[in-house]
């Protein structure tokens, strides 16, 4: 019968496109973080993916998997095995907390204040930072693989394991969870950004650093700020990557690929166009995986970022920039 | 003002001379601001043409839309009576328009000799005959000739980049002339260059102009610069054509006055 | 006026023509001094393991040229024999080095060529020409497959088409490798045409990576992930057998010789100073008659070209190919590499290449944590010494001899070296 070839298919189509605005939403997370950096500091960080696998590890240490990490002993057990009793959720997220402050002085503070600062100066080249950071990325890799070990690492989900089924469509609790904090941290990070007086004041410095900064608005400050917003969004997305595709050494790879790969279809010069590129780039994936071929579900959205580039540079959403001769 | 009687002004001013370069009719806008309205105008065969109007009025996007760098919405370009509009930048130079920017210089990873022979190499030969000829491809004695004449000779063999802004923009112009262009268009070359080099720079042009018959079309601010080189202004204002003379006419007319007020 | 020393940026890139008499005279304590040195480098690793008590004599030794190098005045005659002497002594090391070694160190070495000669083009199309390439392991891996899918005569099946392939001899395989990777690198080349930098980064690392998906997934084309075995033992090159790992390194030699001749022919001439010029200042450049597009296209394509014959040498050398060889970490490591060897250097490559084959193992030191200090390293030099180590040598270079020929002035003397 058609008719229920018809609703196999679109519920399928659903639970496709459910996971895939999951998948999106971490992808935008991480856009949003990258073109804030670039937006704002000029700063294209290669080792982005990288600032993403860093935090999951260490809310791994500080949270459940001490003694399987190996870890010695003066590194604090917070919500371990012994605290948290049968929810390893509650573990995490204790973690999860203590972890934005480490990511936020590391990603953001030293980070800027060592290499960013150091390298990007105004009207020079921005290669440098490109080869400064992928040197970096590779300096994290490679010391995840040899202090932690090869083997991915089990990271617990901080919204269970239950599956829901209305209907024919399979939905994850984990993948719903995913969803909502995202949400939730991104319109957070827009409020912030238009209701508060800082807020404003980091956009304008994005917009305009030479208009903001005849108006008094102290910029380096800003860009300081936005480095710590980007180490929190990168913390955020850890946690919620994490359970899916585990806690691995080469992680960072793919997870930075996907998040510049959307920023720039989105466009980077508008926090809305990264976002909208996360969730493209997630549907994407999983629509050319399911109906195309799974090999090449990456294919799809490499693709679509090299046309972007090269026909429409601020990207799908973004705004067209003056260009001066 | 209508814009043709403009250019026959010019042309009775310079009757019988060959005409090198025929703009007609640019126009270009970028979103909805028309940065050049219309213009047109002739450039002689050695003669100095100014190009000057108040901040903002079109003079170097007109420049680029002459070489190349823009594509222009309308109008029509001619080298010779060859029509390059549709030309992209590298085949205008080789075919002999040659030009300076305001702001993007010199190479300065390269000798100041190095930077001469790159810009001289590319109108010689073959791209594929070049890579087997040797290394100076004869252009020695050009190139020193010419860094003689623009008093370089101390620097021929100092890396570009570490020169004085004015010892760039000598070595600028001596680029967009070294490979013997039809016409040399000089976008600001006073920008920036301290009153003392200012004077050596006007000496090359008119040493060029009066000795070499060289063409020049020179867009300026500094009026003083231009008013001593010049031999016809072109006044620009709001992306259309005010007027063209003589830079005395230019001077005391009313309506240029206004535009300036009081420049 | 005694020459200047301003314009050296790198042994055998474009000096500044001298005339005779302006070189000075040879200074023979200095010839003696270099040919000691660099005939003490080259002999004293025969038969010996590395870090013996010898070894302390050869590390001097090698402080010696690389001292004389620096104190040395280029353009003088003095200078261009210290100059040549050590590019000699360099390729002596190479050659007599091998011998009595074993297998896994002749397999570094093959290695150090090969990949030698990948970053040769890396250094063309980013020291020279100025274009970021982060899909140089992709052309590699073109390479290594279409030699690999030739030489054997294999059949292949792609898209539900399949044929045979002719067998064909080894040099025909690796030329047709070069050749058919320079023919995709004219699809990066048009959009390297519309973008800079940062840009181009994006857009050939996505083509390496959409290389990887194709290697990985066709399996008709390339057996996907498993690889494919392609032993050495029947492969002779003009009657000479390429079996022995030392034949197979000397061949691969060959063409680390050829490859950097023929850069440095294309540096040294006109192409050379367009490409600069291309680097530098491309509308500038565009404005003076330079022609962009075919520039790019020619330097994305040579690069890409050595790429492809380092592939077919690779292929062979470790007798296997697999997809995971070709991945965007790999082409990160050939950028990083020249980068730390130093841009638009002669020797750069060579040193920078280094860093990612020979020395990997010999400091025990580092042991595992190898790469972690290789990043650092890359980090800290680009804080410190963005030239890197031989665009350092030549920046430190040009300040000692702006300070020999000062004093030498001041003593009143002219500088003769």
């Amino acid at each position: 019968m058609p008719w229920g070839l018809c609703v196999v298919a679109m519920s399928t189509f659903v639970q496709i496109s459910f996971s895939g605005l999951a998948t999106g939403a971490i992808f935008a997370l991480a856009a949003v973080g990258f073109a804030l950096l670039w937006q704002t500091a000029g700063a294209i960080n290669f080792a982005h993916g990288e600032f993403i696998a860093l935090p999951a590890v260490i809310m791994l240490i500080l949270g459940e998997h001490r003694p399987t990490l190996g870890m010695p002993d003066w590194v604090p057990l917070i919500g371990g095995t012994e605290l948290a009793g049968p929810l390893p959720e509650i573990g995490i997220v204790a973690a999860f907390v203590v972890t934005i402050p480490i990511a936020i002085l590391l990603l953001g503070f030293v980070f800027k204040v060592s290499l960013v600062d150091r390298l990007l100066t105004p009207g020079g080249d921005d290669i440098p930072l490109v080869i400064a950071t992928i040197g970096l990325g590779l300096v994290i890799r490679e010391y995840l693989r040899l202090e932690f070990g090869a083997t991915p690492q089990q990271f617990p989900s901080v919204f269970g394991t239950e599956v829901w089924r209305p209907g024919r469509i399979a939905i994850s609790a984990d993948d719903v969870g995913i969803l909502v904090v995202s949400i939730a941290v991104i319109l957070a990070l827009q409020l912030y950004l238009r209701r508060t007086y800082t807020g404003w004041q980091m956009e304008a410095a994005a917009q305009s650093p030479n208009t903001a900064r005849v108006l008094g608005i102290p910029v380096g400050r800003m860009i300081l700020y936005t480095f710590g917003i980007n180490a929190l969004l990168v913390t955020v997305a850890a946690l919620l990557v994490s359970p899916t595709t585990n806690a691995r050494w080469d992680g960072g790879i793919s997870l930075g690929l996907f998040a510049f790969t959307a920023a720039i279809i989105g466009g980077f010069n508008q926090v809305r166009g990264a976002l909208f590129g996360g969730f493209l780039v997630g549907l994407l994936q999983n629509w050319s995986g399911y109906y195309l071929s799974s090999a090449y579900r990456d294919a799809i959205p490499l693709l679509l970022m090299i046309l972007v580039i090269l026909w429409r540079p601020q990207g799908l959403f973004g705004i067209a920039e003056e260009r001066t001769i | 003002m209508n814009t043709i009687d403009s250019v026959d002004d010019a042309s009775n001013v310079a009757v019988g001379e060959e005409v090198v370069v025929s703009v007609r009719n640019i126009t270009k806008s970028f979103g909805g601001i028309r940065a050049v309205d219309n213009v047109s105008f002739d450039l002689h065969k050695g003669e100095i043409l100014g190009v000057i109007g108040p901040n903002g009025c079109g003079k170097t996007t007109l420049f680029n839309c002459i070489l190349g760098q823009y594509r222009p919405d309308g109008g029509r370009v001619e080298l010779h009576g060859r029509d390059v509009s549709r030309w992209r930048p590298h085949r205008r130079a080789k075919a002999g328009l040659a030009r300076t920017f305001q702001l993007l210089q010199v190479f300065e990873s390269m000798s100041v000799r190095d930077n001469l022979k790159t810009a001289a190499q590319e109108h010689i030969g073959s791209m594929g005959r070049r890579l087997f000829q040797r290394p100076d491809m004869g252009l020695n004695d050009k190139v020193d000739r010419l860094i003689e004449r623009f008093r370089l000779a101390h620097l021929a063999d100092e890396r570009a980049g570490n020169l004085s802004y004015g010892q760039q923009k000598l070595l600028d112009t001596a680029m967009a002339f070294v490979s013997g262009p039809a016409a040399v268009f000089l976008d600001e070359p006073a920008g920036g260059v301290n009153p003392a080099m200012l004077g050596d720079l006007k000496e090359r042009i008119l040493d060029l102009n009066q000795n070499d018959g060289m063409t020049f079309a020179v867009v300026e601010h500094n009026m003083e610069f231009i008013f001593g080189l010049a031999d016809r202004v072109v006044v620009l204002e709001q992306g259309r054509l005010l007027m063209t003379g003589t830079p005395d006419e230019v001077r005391e007319d009313p309506r240029v006055l206004e535009v300036y007020l009081g420049g | 006026m005694s020459s200047s020393t301003s314009t050296a940026t790198g042994l055998g890139d474009d000096q500044a023509t001298v005339t005779d008499v302006e070189r000075g005279a040879l200074s023979w304590r200095v010839v003696v001094a270099i040919v000691a040195a660099t005939a003490l480098v080259v002999v004293l690793p025969i038969g010996t393991s590395h870090f013996t008590g010898i070894m302390w004599l050869w590390a001097l030794a090698l402080v010696g040229v690389v001292g004389l190098n620096l104190l040395v005045a280029p353009d003088s005659w003095t200078g261009i024999f210290v100059k040549w002497m050590t590019l000699a002594g360099c390729l002596a090391f190479l050659v007599v080095f091998p011998i009595g070694r074993s297998d896994s160190t002749l397999l570094d070495l093959g290695l150090f060529a090969v990949f030698g000669i990948v970053c040769i083009g890396t250094n063309l199309v980013h020291g020279f020409a100025g274009k970021v390439s982060l899909a140089q392991a992709g052309f590699l891996g073109i390479g290594a497959y279409v030699s690999v899918l030739f030489d054997d005569g294999r059949e292949i099946a792609i898209g539900g088409m399949s044929t045979t392939l002719p067998n064909v001899p080894f040099l025909l395989a690796i030329a047709i490798a070069g050749l058919t990777s320079m023919v995709f690198s004219v699809l990066i080349g048009f959009p390297a045409l519309r973008v800079q930098g940062p840009w181009l980064a994006f857009v050939t690392l996505a083509f390496n990576l959409l290389v990887f998906l194709v290697l990985n997934n066709e399996e008709g084309l390339t057996e996907g992930s498993r690889g494919i075995r392609i032993p050495r033992s029947d492969v002779t090159v003009f009657g000479i057998d390429l079996f022995s790992s030392r034949n197979y390194f000397y061949f691969c030699l060959v063409f680390l010789v050829a490859a950097t001749a023929v850069v440095w022919w294309i540096v040294r001439s006109p192409w050379g100073r367009a490409f600069k010029a291309l680097r530098d200042n491309p509308a500038r450049a565009a404005s003076l008659g330079v022609d962009i597009r075919t520039y790019t296209l020619l330097a994305f394509s040579i690069g890409a070209g050595l790429a492809g014959v380092a592939g077919a040498l690779y292929a062979r050398l470790i007798e296997f190919v697999d997809p995971r060889g070709f991945y965007i970490g790999q082409s990160f490591d050939f950028f990083l590499a020249t980068v730390v060897g130093g841009l638009g250097t002669l020797l750069g490559p060579f040193i920078g290449v280094s860093f990612i084959t020979v020395l990997t193992d010999r400091l025990r030191i580092a042991g595992d944590y190898y790469r972690v200090w290789f990043g650092l390293f890359v980090v800290v030099m680009m804080l410190v010494a963005p030239k890197g180590v031989a665009g350092s040598f030549n920046q430190l270079r040009a300040r000692m001899q702006k300070r020999l020929q000062k004093r030498h002035r001041e003593a009143g003397t002219e500088k003769t070296s």
